[in-house]
């Protein structure tokens, strides 16, 4: 069992066991519980967790998480694709490479749905593309 | 898209199926939490299941999603 608790946004996370959750329902105002494919209760998650809990045992025992609530830029694989004026399936195909290379990024968010990026692996597609790329040389590059 | 650093490091972790953006722009219903933040609602077809995400009060930083079991169940019995 792990507790964590994330002060910046005041949310309590008691994960009973380490997988993910496929649905998660509000048992009472502020508490979830995230349950896993056989309904099992996998994380119990309390929001306003200092006003719903006394914390002061809890965090005893609790990794204390310092987060920000400073929003983060997530990008999109279109966005992306527009950011470097290619096509989806270019950077589609660049994930991939960089995932057989041991460099996964991205956060897939289902099945049919696309792949998230933060701004940090945004730019660690942009060099990996800037050092491979497709293609014949440019006509600069061959002229020197 | 904005984020907070806890959807991207603890809910994201937990529940990496969610398809977040289509929420915020055509969401079926949503709500104001008594906390100001706000709830929107979506139907996912392929999961057959209504996702619920949070935003902060200003509408489009994401902080909280889930799959959520009771609206499922609300708006399948209608």
């Amino acid at each position: 069992m792990k507790i964590e608790y994330w002060a910046g946004s005041d949310m309590l996370n008691i994960h009973l066991v380490e997988r993910p959750s496929i649905e998660s329902e509000e048992v009472a105002d502020d508490f979830v519980f995230d349950y896993d494919e056989q309904g099992r209760v996998v994380c119990i998650e309390v929001a306003n967790a200092s006003e719903r809990v006394d914390l002061s045992e809890i965090k005893k025992q609790a990794v204390v998480m310092q987060d920000s609530m400073e929003p983060v830029e997530i990008f999109s694989v279109r966005e992306v694709a527009d950011q470097l004026d290619v096509g989806v399936r270019a950077i589609q195909k660049t994930l991939k490479q960089m995932a057989d290379a041991g460099q996964a990024v991205g956060k897939r968010t289902g099945q049919t749905s696309s792949i998230y990026l933060w701004a940090d692996q945004v730019e660690q597609v942009k060099q990996w593309r800037a050092q491979r790329r497709p293609g014949r040389p440019r006509k600069e590059e061959v002229l020197g | 898209m904005k984020a907070t650093e806890y959807y991207r490091n603890s809910v994201l972790v937990r529940q990496p199926e969610l398809a977040t953006k289509q929420a915020l722009l055509e969401p079926v219903e949503a709500q104001v939490q008594l906390d100001g933040r706000l709830r929107h609602w979506i139907y996912v077809p392929e999961e057959k299941k209504y996702l619920r995400i949070v935003t902060l009060a200003d509408g489009e930083t994401v902080h909280n999603g889930m799959f959520d079991l009771a609206f499922t169940r609300r708006a399948t019995q209608k």
